[in-house]
């Protein structure tokens, strides 16, 4: 039996230990696993000498990818409306595809959980693939969604005139509303022009798509 | 030269991993930076030519060396991939035979090392549009 040396000075005088070491996985939690560690005495050098961990976080990180496959699908029947039969339909996938992966009997490629992750992230991109991949309805699906999320996170109360408040429905067609002293004609700044002009180039945009 | 040995050094990652060791903290900032999680995908990414615009920095003994008889060298580069801007540092010891890789983490003077990369590439735009 050939000697453990240290790979980097030689010396035999080598301690192992075991550490805990955590996977972690997006939508698949984390997982931890006790990684040996090789400590050379003389030279202080610390690694995995012999090669011995790679297996064990492989095996830890493919638990972890089933389990965000898993959760994945699971929160797209739960929260989107749509069914496996659709993604399947919209993405061209055999069907029963995404069940067979839901329920483990068949693992998806690394090319398929980067899918599903891009999907649990943007869903919109569904839509994107439901209309053929077309460039241009791609960047209005695109562009209306960061529309709608960029609407949703400002608070416009702070950057227009108090007397001016634009809100937002959730089938994106913006409404203006005023303030009953604007309605009244107190605030006498605002053209009615500029809001109508307003009101037109945004429902616009959003009509567009 | 320090090509060259970086030649040699993908060619151990490719044909013989078992003879290519990271270091702990090499392992752990690979998986953590460049979201290497085991050896195999540090080595494939190497051998796969993961490290672009490779460029050598500087070599060095290596400070740990007990043995005076023989001298180790650590050989360092930087390399860009996507956006991230990384430094390699690794070592051969002929003793031993085995390769070691001692750093694989970011510069730490990244920020002026990615100004560097974006004006090497912009110059090469430039040197393109005027051959255009």
């Amino acid at each position: 039996m050939t000697k453990k040396i240290c790979p980097a000075c030689g010396a035999e005088d080598i301690i192992k230990r075991k550490t805990p070491h955590l996977i972690n996985e997006a939508f698949g939690g984390g997982r931890e696993v006790d990684i040996v560690e090789d400590r050379c005495k003389v030279c202080g050098t610390v690694g995995d000498f012999f090669s011995q961990n790679d297996t064990l976080i492989s095996e830890a990180i493919d638990q972890c990818k089933s389990l965000a496959v898993k959760n994945i699908l699971q929160n797209f029947l739960s929260h989107a409306a749509t069914s496996m039969s659709s993604m399947e339909r919209a993405l061209e996938l055999p069907q029963r595809t995404l069940t067979k992966w839901k329920n483990g009997q068949t693992k998806p490629s690394a090319a398929g959980l980067a899918l599903l992750k891009m999907l649990r992230i943007f869903p919109w991109l569904l839509d994107v693939a439901e209309n053929k991949f077309d460039y241009e309805k791609g960047q209005r699906i695109h562009i209306n969604e960061a529309m709608r999320e960029l609407v949703s996170r400002m608070s416009f109360n702070d950057t227009l005139s108090s007397d001016l408040k634009i809100s937002t429905s959730c089938n994106f067609v913006f409404n203006l509303t005023y303030d009953n002293s604007f309605q009244k004609g107190h605030n006498e700044h605002v053209p009615q022009e500029a809001i109508e002009g307003l009101s037109g180039a945004t429902t616009m945009l959003v009509e567009q798509y | 030269m320090p090509y060259n040995l970086f030649k040699m050094f993908k060619i151990a990652c490719r044909d013989s991993p078992y003879d290519v060791i990271p270091f702990k903290q090499a392992t752990d900032d690979a998986n953590k930076i460049f979201n290497l999680r085991t050896k195999k995908s540090l080595l494939a990414f190497i051998v796969n030519d993961g490290l672009e615009d490779l460029t050598f920095i500087n070599k060095k003994k290596w400070e740990q060396n007990q043995n005076p008889d023989n001298p180790i060298e650590v050989y360092a580069y930087r390399f860009r991939t996507r956006a991230i801007v990384g430094y390699i540092a690794f070592m051969f010891n002929s003793k031993t035979e085995k390769w070691l890789i001692k750093s694989f983490h970011q510069p730490e003077d990244r920020n002026a090392a990615m100004l560097e990369a974006m004006q090497k590439a912009l110059e090469n735009k430039s040197l393109e549009e005027s051959n255009d």
